[in-house]
């Protein structure tokens, strides 16, 4: 029990961050997938495949990249220590954006062919029903869409719930402030530590298997609605 | 000397392009009565047509008049938005909700706010409706758990319950058979003259027109043209 | 093709395939010794052209970590004397064949253009200096070495909330030469990595010196070779390459 308590700042970490950025990349994959999905201007595509990049770059240089934006010596991140004493490396903050990095190409891809698999006549029924646009997204293209944004969301959690590599780098590995539960496994196994690094592992395996068993129920549900 | 104000009122003209295929549609129609129906061949614009009555595409020229009310005239400037023309709309294959049961599709357009009407709601129009037209069986249940006539009904059911004042139809008994087809006509005809409200319908089946007694248009093709040519 | 060109063609072939029959060597080396290994392995590889180095880079705790597991490591040396301790009680390397082969300093390094300019370990409770850079002291030496200093002068409680772990040494240079923290505690050796962007701002006294030593691995495939290439860094001439990268001798 004493083992567990040691365990849960590392945990309580991991789950703080995956939260905030799945909630981050919901919105924002939401939001970009329609805007890839019914947006016509130049240089869409190439909006698309930069986004993705993410999903294929190793975590080094994911991590490398965050680093040089957001770093002190950087234009942004000098920005905000001046103006805001923000200091960005080396904090909580800076593991949700790493996450969050990576995980939206998990939504905002199947947002995108969610929101172009949406027949346009259902949506012109609801605007001569008398509805306005935001209506319209609101009560048939969000819903219609939804199962596949919820089934991309979950990957992001678990996702963002096992970040490390572009963690590592621009949050560090500082227990109780960025020491996410990947990382401690990590820090365990480099001191020799293999009795706490295997029950950090059996934690993290049951919180993930929970997860997924919890991500089933979801999706059975949700995608009941629209049959 | 009676007012002779034609109830339907449409002259439209307007050119698609989609890509090296060039399409203009170039209509006028006018009936003093309530029925009219549009005859045409595929690729002659009578979806085009009817869109553009509805208000989901705007022409390049031309006016809307439909019972008095002018819902586009592009000499004046008035191009009313879909949701403000006030028409009900059946579309081909009948665009039903598929994450709504048929209560909920059928009350759909009663309220314009955030949230779609809920499972359990009763409202006593959409009651009404639902009985009206024989779906109170199957109201729980979803589009795709339905019939084709039934969705038919419940695309019509939806487009009427919000009091319409034009009821367009693209080509609603093209998915059915010859039996139900002539039974709906006549469902339809009866609603019409209860409602005594205008009606539009694109065909391509000339028992629709003979079955509602309705004046006719034909719509033809050629050169990339599609042109109304009216027989009374 | 005239057959003069063709019989040199096939000489030169083979020649070219000759170190594909070389005996390789890997080497496990803590990473502040890294500088200085690359060379002793190119001088090495020099006078021993039949022999190819492999240099394995990491955290002292790492590698060892690596070779518990069975990694096919032929020399580990570390960064101090007991993570090499636990290897020869774990039986992994012969207590007999380990020597010291250099000596290093602990020295705190501020970033070139900083504006507090520490001298004691006192001063570091400045509450400018936010952020310190360390080494993991469960698994890098340099970390541990650290603490014990932070300990023995009753600030460790004190200074712990800012502490920034670094997976490495190296790595908390990088730290403080890009500026994401205030100070680092790395070894003297590595402050001439980033010459213009670090500096010295003292030197930390340590109760154990800190030593680094070497030893063949008991279940390397070239024990013979392994105990060659030891013999060579003790020599005078991999001692040499040791000071030039400024180690001080054992």
């Amino acid at each position: 029990m004493n083992e567990f308590a040691a365990a849960w700042p590392a945990l309580a970490l991991s789950l703080k961050v995956a939260l905030w950025a799945s909630g981050i990349t919901l919105v924002l994959g939401t939001a970009l997938g329609y805007l890839l999905a019914r947006g016509r201007f130049p240089g869409r595509e190439l909006l698309d495949t930069l986004l993705t990049l993410p999903m294929v770059l190793p975590p080094t240089v994911l991590g490398y990249y965050l680093l040089v934006l957001i770093s002190r010596r950087s234009a942004l991140g000098g920005w905000l220590d001046a103006t805001f004493d923000v200091q960005l490396v080396f904090t909580w903050q800076a593991a949700v954006i790493a996450a969050t990095v990576v995980t939206l190409p998990l939504v905002f891809k199947p947002a995108r062919t969610a929101f172009e698999g949406v027949d346009h006549r259902v949506e012109a029924a609801a605007r001569t029903l008398g509805l306005p646009d935001w209506a319209v997204f609101l009560r048939v293209t969000l819903p219609l869409a939804w199962p596949a944004i919820l089934a991309g969301l979950l990957l992001a959690f678990a996702r963002a719930m096992g970040e490390f590599g572009a963690t590592l780098m621009v949050a560090g590995s500082i227990p109780g402030q960025t020491q996410t539960l990947s990382a401690a496994i990590y820090d365990a196994v480099q001191a020799g530590q293999d009795d706490r690094a295997l029950f950090l592992v059996l934690v993290m395996s049951v919180v993930c298997l929970a997860v997924l068993l919890a991500a089933g129920r979801l999706r059975t549900s949700a995608s009941g609605m629209t049959r | 000397m009676i007012d002779s104000a034609p109830r339907i009122d449409v002259v439209l003209r307007t050119t698609l392009q989609a890509g090296p295929r060039r399409f203009t549609l170039d209509v006028s129609l006018q009936s003093a009565r309530d029925r009219l129906v549009i005859f045409g061949p595929s690729g002659s614009g009578k979806t085009l047509l009817l869109n553009a009555i509805a208000g989901l595409v705007r022409p390049e020229s031309g006016h809307v008049r439909l019972a008095g009310r002018t819902l586009f005239d592009s000499a004046c400037g008035v191009d009313l938005p879909a949701r403000k023309r006030r028409l009900g709309v059946v579309f081909q294959d009948y665009a039903l909700f598929p994450h709504l049961d048929v209560r909920q599709n059928v009350g759909f357009g009663l309220s314009a706010g955030l949230r779609n009407p809920r499972r359990r709601d009763r409202d006593p129009q959409v009651e009404g409706w639902i009985a009206r037209l024989g779906l109170a069986p199957v109201a729980h249940q979803y589009p795709h758990q339905l019939s084709g006539g039934q969705r038919q009904r419940v695309a019509v059911a939806r487009a009427l319950v919000a009091d319409p004042e034009a009821l367009l139809l693209d080509e609603p008994f093209a998915a059915l058979d010859p039996a139900l087809r002539e039974e709906l006509r006549i469902e339809l005809d009866i609603l019409q003259r209860a409602l005594g409200i205008p009606l539009l319908l694109v065909s391509h089946d000339v028992a629709d027109a003979e079955t509602l007694r309705a004046d006719t248009v034909h719509l033809a093709i050629a050169n990339g043209v599609g042109r109304s040519r009216t027989e009374a | 093709m005239p057959r003069r060109h063709l019989r040199a063609s096939v000489l030169l072939l083979f020649l070219i395939g000759l170190p594909v029959a070389a005996t390789e060597l890997t080497v496990s080396a803590a990473a502040s010794l890294g500088g200085a290994f690359a060379d002793l392995a190119e001088r090495f590889e020099a006078a021993h052209p039949e022999h190819e180095i492999r240099l394995n880079l990491g955290g002292s705790g790492a590698l060892l970590q690596q070779i518990r597991a069975g990694a096919p490591v032929d020399v580990f040396a570390s960064a101090d004397g007991e993570t090499m301790d636990r290897a020869i009680a774990e039986g992994l390397v012969d207590a007999r064949q380990r020597h010291d082969i250099a000596r290093n300093t602990l020295v705190l390094a501020i970033p070139a253009d900083a504006a507090v300019l520490p001298t004691d370990l006192a001063t570091l409770a400045d509450p400018r200096i936010r952020r310190i850079a360390i080494g993991q002291p469960d698994a890098v030496p340099a970390g541990r070495y650290a603490r014990e200093a932070l300990q023995s002068a009753r600030l460790w409680e004190a200074l712990a909330p800012r502490l920034v772990p670094a997976q490495n040494v190296r790595q908390a240079l990088d730290y403080v030469a890009r500026g994401e923290v205030d100070a680092a505690f790395v070894y003297a050796t590595d402050l001439t990595l980033q010459p213009g962007r670090v500096k010295r701002a003292f030197a930390v006294r340590v109760a154990t010196p800190i030593r680094y030593p070497i030893a063949p691995v008991t279940d390397s495939r070239e024990p013979g070779t392994a105990r060659t290439f030891v013999e060579f860094v003790r020599s005078a001439e991999g001692q040499a390459i040791l000071r030039r990268h400024g180690f001080l001798p054992p």
